[in-house]
């Protein structure tokens, strides 16, 4: 009995591994990466333990937010011990590999963190920030206002940063970039068909107009930094006046691949893997045409997909 | 006159909707009633074009039904995070010029400026109803709308029904309670295994309960007293 939240994980990773396909294998690697990462942090880094403080607060910020804790508390058995092995198995391919270092201390503090965690069952009432943020932003662009009121403290501070230093060289840039793989994280969620047929849009003209309106809060948002950025930092400024089309394809890519794979009233966190690896690319010389083809070729793609939902 | 001719729906070689021909008086309220699994949403989901049927012919007055012919409710209302009521109800344009939405809040005092997730079953099936009532459409399809509201709400929800009947829409309905069916309905048609099998004008409504659940009734008060 005390294993059954550990067998719902194990069903529900199963079930989504199987959905992932190749994706699997990168998130395998990368995850394969970081506990390399951390191994060599234990045995060669004095303060390792800074990687513990990291491991607890991910755990506790899971702990917060997660909404299954009612259901947890009200109706397992010892649910305690069953949320601490959740996070006990969470962590432990980044914190076994301690015992064998001089940082051994740092798996027993984690630990009694972990052991810890439990115990803290609160659960706050998300609240409506910024309510007034449809009288900037039209109701009918959905995606942006709760996606900055999901994601309004790094969405701003990331903002206000690269705005503050737009006199130095490539950094506003790398901010404004963590920004627009931000914003393309707006459109992970699909909407129900009648929201998607608000309009009576063709397929191409609903598609357009996401992406119009895409373009048109993303040069609001990054035209002043850049264009101070471009004008202080001469040497880069060949850099700098690419930026902003890579970006606005990066953004259609993110639109067009929401579109690609919509059904309606699903979230598809898959996409963020695919936008991820390709937003990546974009910081590479060789590969900057690539957001811009993908756009393309997912234009096409979510207009097919869409002539399902849009048609009469 | 809607009319529906040799509608099928299959979903990996099962057939959901089978070879369904029938024709709906317009402007009058049509009940749909079936167990779990018999093809309700199904038949709505393709009636309100959310769902392309395998073969089959939707009419309306002779000429070949919409998506903009169809305002619907859905059993289950999906909502974009984060945002709050009014939001919700501002992505609708207001075809319906005689929407008025404080005389409605009167009835279902919604807490607009608050974010839906925090709302209860019931407050977001009256949001998404404020929604579709924002649109004026011939049809209106409303699956499952009694689920989840208070005992006020559902006599609201049946004035609601009645006087979109009085403004000549046709208005699909679907219970598993039968009683506010037959409060509002004027024709009741029974859906079974993915086939309309009978249909029930007002007058012959006295004849439903026992014709549903005479038989059930009959099995199940003695199984079912020894057994709890």
């Amino acid at each position: 009995m005390t294993k059954s939240l550990l067998y719902i994980r194990a069903r529900q990773f199963n079930r989504e591994a199987k959905g992932l396909g190749l994706y699997l294998l990168i998130i395998i690697v990368i995850a394969g990466a970081l506990s390399f990462i951390t191994y060599t942090q234990y045995k060669t880094n004095q303060n390792a333990w800074y990687v513990i403080i990291a491991l607890s607060i991910i755990c506790l910020a899971m702990q917060y937010s997660r909404t299954d804790k009612a259901f947890i508390y009200k109706h397992l058995d010892k649910p305690h011990v069953q949320i601490f092995s959740e996070y006990f198995f969470l962590t432990l391919p980044f914190s076994i590999t301690s015992i064998i270092t001089p940082n051994w201390y740092c798996f027993p503090l984690l630990m009694a963190a972990l052991i810890c965690i439990p115990f803290f069952k609160f659960q706050f009432k998300n609240r409506a920030v910024f309510k007034n943020l449809s009288s900037v932003i039209p109701a009918s662009n959905f995606e942006w206002i709760s996606g900055i009121r999901k994601q309004y403290i790094p969405f701003i501070s990331l903002y206000l940063v690269a705005l503050t230093f737009c006199w130095v060289r490539i950094l506003p840039l790398i901010l404004l970039w963590l920004l627009t793989s931000m914003i393309s994280a707006f459109h992970l969620e699909n909407e129900p068909v009648h929201i998607l047929r608000e309009g009576n849009k063709t397929p191409r003209k609903f598609l357009l107009g996401k992406i119009q309106i895409n373009i048109k809060y993303l040069l609001i948002l990054y035209s002043l930094p850049v264009i101070i950025n471009a004008i202080i930092v001469r040497e880069f400024q060949v850099i700098t006046l690419l930026f902003i089309p890579v970006q606005i394809a990066l953004l259609c890519f993110a639109v067009n691949l929401k579109y690609s794979t919509y059904k309606p009233q699903t979230n598809q966190l898959g996409n963020n893997i695919g936008f991820s690896i390709i937003a990546i690319l974009s910081a590479m010389p060789y590969f900057l045409p690539i957001p811009v083809i993908l756009a393309i070729i997912y234009l096409y793609k979510a207009e097919k997909n869409l002539k399902l939902y849009l048609h009469d | 006159m809607i009319s529906i001719q040799n509608l099928t729906v299959s979903f990996n070689n099962h057939q959901v909707l089978k070879n369904i021909s029938i024709c709906f008086e317009p402007g009058l309220v049509h009940g749909v009633v079936g167990l779990n699994g018999s093809g309700k949403t199904t038949f709505f989901n393709v009636l309100s074009k959310i769902l392309k049927p395998d073969s089959g012919e939707l009419k309306q007055n002779g000429t070949v039904l919409t998506a903009r012919d169809t305002a619907y409710l859905e059993t289950s209302n999906f909502f974009f995070s984060r945002i709050t009521g009014n939001e919700y109800l501002k992505i609708f344009r207001q075809t319906n010029q005689a929407f008025d939405l404080a005389a409605l809040q009167d009835y279902f005092k919604l807490p607009l400026d608050e974010l839906i997730e925090n709302y209860s079953t019931g407050m977001k099936k009256k949001l998404a109803l404020l929604a579709v009532l924002k649109q004026i459409k011939p049809i209106f399809i409303l699956d499952e709308p009694f689920n989840g509201l208070d005992l006020e709400t559902n006599k609201v929800l049946e004035i609601i029904i009645t006087s979109l009947k009085l403004k000549r829409k046709t208005v699909f309905v679907s219970s598993h309670i039968i009683e506010p069916l037959l409060n509002t309905c004027d024709a009741i048609h029974v859906l079974e295994n993915g086939s309309f099998i009978r249909s029930y004008q007002k007058i012959d409504f006295s004849a439903i309960d026992e014709d549903l659940f005479g038989k059930l009734k009959m099995d199940a008060t003695q199984i079912i007293s020894k057994a709890i």
